[in-house]
């Protein structure tokens, strides 16, 4: 699967579309984590586990995104974007998104 | 009385861990995003979406980098006291340019990784999975474009 954030994927051709396909991920953040934050937030730097936490959201709704094209048949998935809402308090949604195409 | 002069205690020895090593931290991130930053230079990123003229691609690959920073007490302090009287927030300034370029240098990593030299359509994106406390959560993506 060829995932790709410009309209077309360079070098190859679309022939055709099998539509607009998502997947989401819906992150808590336990208390745990929060202390942690909190201590950190006292001499600045990294939060490790945040960084984790995003990049396994980040994958987790990459993968969803892609099952769904996978079901449709389609071999890439091209403008692909990414956004984020605050659900509630305490839980926050990563949100991937794109058009899944054939190429050749 | 001496409860107020304990608490302003305990804040002042906050406010000064937070300026001692916030900074020294801070400094040493710095120095680390200028030698890294070297090492990444023959990478070219944009932000438009079309590869550029004289370049043969062949192929495109998704590639993302993130990092989440907190301020520290020092930070949190100046920022606090920058809302009564407005204007620019520096301490914060620094702590989300620093979010950038380190999101941005994740990236080309992963782009290098790949064999690209090359990452078009760049976007930033400000991700909220962290903390309710004052930090930076940076999640740049682009496509790394890949040579036939």
């Amino acid at each position: 699967m060829i995932l790709v954030n410009t309209e077309t994927v360079p070098g190859k051709e679309i022939t055709a579309f099998q539509g607009l396909v998502q997947g989401n991920t819906i992150r808590a953040k336990h208390l745990g984590r929060d202390i942690g934050a909190a201590l950190k937030n006292l001499v600045g730097g990294e939060l490790q586990a945040y960084t984790e936490l995003l990049s396994e959201a980040r994958q987790e709704a990459l993968d969803r995104m892609v099952a769904q094209a996978e079901g449709l048949g389609a071999n890439a998935v091209v403008n692909v974007r990414f956004t984020t809402s605050s659900v509630a308090g305490g839980a926050a949604e990563l949100y991937a998104y794109g058009t899944a195409v054939t190429v050749v | 009385m001496a409860g107020l002069v304990l608490a302003l205690a305990i804040t002042a020895g906050l406010v000064l861990l937070g300026y001692l090593v916030g900074s020294y931290r801070e400094r040493n991130h710095l120095a680390d995003l200028d030698r890294r930053e070297v090492a990444a230079a023959s990478v070219i990123v944009v932000d438009v979406k079309q590869t550029p003229d004289g370049i043969t691609a062949g192929g495109g690959q998704l590639v993302a980098g993130g990092v989440v920073i907190a301020a520290d007490y020092f930070k949190s302090f100046l920022a606090a006291w920058r809302n009564l009287i407005g204007g620019e927030v520096k301490t914060y300034q620094t702590m989300l340019s620093r979010a950038r370029r380190e999101a941005r240098l994740r990236m080309i990593e992963e782009a290098r990784a790949l064999g690209s030299e090359l990452v078009v359509n760049v976007r930033f994106e400000w991700s909220d999975v962290g903390p309710r406390t004052a930090s930076a959560e940076i999640l740049c993506y682009g496509t790394a474009i890949t040579r036939s």
